[in-house]
């Protein structure tokens, strides 16, 4: 055994918490509340399917179609079924823009609470006490640690999300990409600017690909 | 509080046991056994407690997760605090008796009822 140093034959021993999920998840399954097929499908959604690309590919859809960003601002829910970026955690959304003068910035002080059809699961640091706590309090401090320094004259909205509705920032366009296609566009949103803990910096004006 | 800026698709949960609880949750909030504001609720409250300075921020988080799911199910006498312990136990006994590399399979403990 090429992990042991001393001598047990048996199987690493899972930790604690670990074998109290196993146990809640044996007698569920015994008593037939849940199925197996639907814990697996949930897991292999949200490790290997939906993700920030979501939400990517939806901003610069909006970059890029003046008409249904407007939509998405007036009433996103229909446009986003009619796309596929529906489903749990995302059955109320709301999108709000970002301009010269105004930053959104989104948080959950309840939870955790955020747009899983567009997102993925949250961050680490989105469910910290820290961040949670801090955000509406004094988000300018909070986004200057992130890294983004507004002028004095942008103003910033907190968003706080509930279990009933979620929020996805729209960031602004950056300079230097006029003419990008769609999946151009959306390998340069990051998860960060679409809540709005990051600006997303001017391009230099030549694609990754090497074009003009 | 900053973390990486890098790739567009981090990865979702740290630990195995994060996933499945998570899983286990929303299987649950889909097959009716609570709402989702009702957990975000429950949640929220657990939430406050303070992290042991050896756990890290995730452990933490999990834990309440996995803390809030046992109280929900225990109050609704969906998962005794007696079925679980046994279970807990059946899964402790079944990775101490299988010899590595083997399938863990715990015996069912019966139902003290």
């Amino acid at each position: 055994m090429p992990h042991d140093h001393h001598d047990h034959p048996h199987t690493d021993l899972p930790s604690e918490p670990s074998l109290r999920v196993k146990a809640l998840e044996s007698l569920l399954l015994q008593k037939q509340l849940i199925n197996r097929d639907a814990l697996d499908e949930i897991i292999d959604t949200y490790q290997n399917k939906i993700g920030p690309q979501n939400g990517a590919k939806l901003v610069a859809m909006a970059w890029t179609d003046q008409s249904l960003k407007q939509a998405l601002l007036d009433d996103p829910m229909p446009v986003l079924q009619q796309l596929g970026f529906y489903g749990r955690q995302g059955e109320h959304m709301k999108i709000v823009e970002n301009t010269d003068d105004l930053h959104n910035l989104v948080v959950c002080t309840l939870c955790s609470c955020y747009p899983w059809p567009l997102l993925g699961i949250p961050p680490s640091w989105y469910k910290s006490d820290a961040y949670r706590a801090r955000a509406v309090r004094e988000p300018r401090k909070v986004l200057s640690e992130f890294g983004v320094d507004l002028p004095q004259a942008t103003k910033v909205r907190v968003w706080d999300s509930t279990a009933e509705i979620r929020y996805l920032v729209l960031p602004q366009r950056p300079a230097g990409t006029e003419g990008w296609d769609i999946p151009q566009l959306q390998k340069i949103v990051t998860r960060n600017a679409m809540i709005g803990t990051e600006i997303l910096p001017p391009q230099n004006g030549t694609l990754e690909s090497g074009e003009a | 509080m900053r973390d990486e800026h890098g790739p567009i698709k981090p990865k979702a949960f740290a630990e195995p046991w994060h996933a499945e609880v998570f899983a286990l949750s929303v299987a649950l909030n889909e097959a009716g056994a609570f709402s989702w504001p009702f957990w975000a609720q429950r949640f929220s409250k657990n939430l406050k407690s303070m992290p042991k300075p050896d756990q890290s921020q995730e452990d933490h988080y999990y834990l309440q997760w996995l803390v809030t799911l046992e109280q929900i199910l225990q109050e609704a006498e969906l998962a005794s605090e007696p079925m679980v312990s046994h279970w807990v136990e059946a899964w402790r006994q079944a990775y101490l008796e299988t010899p590595h590399g083997n399938a863990v399979i715990p015996i069912p403990p019966s139902d003290p009822r």
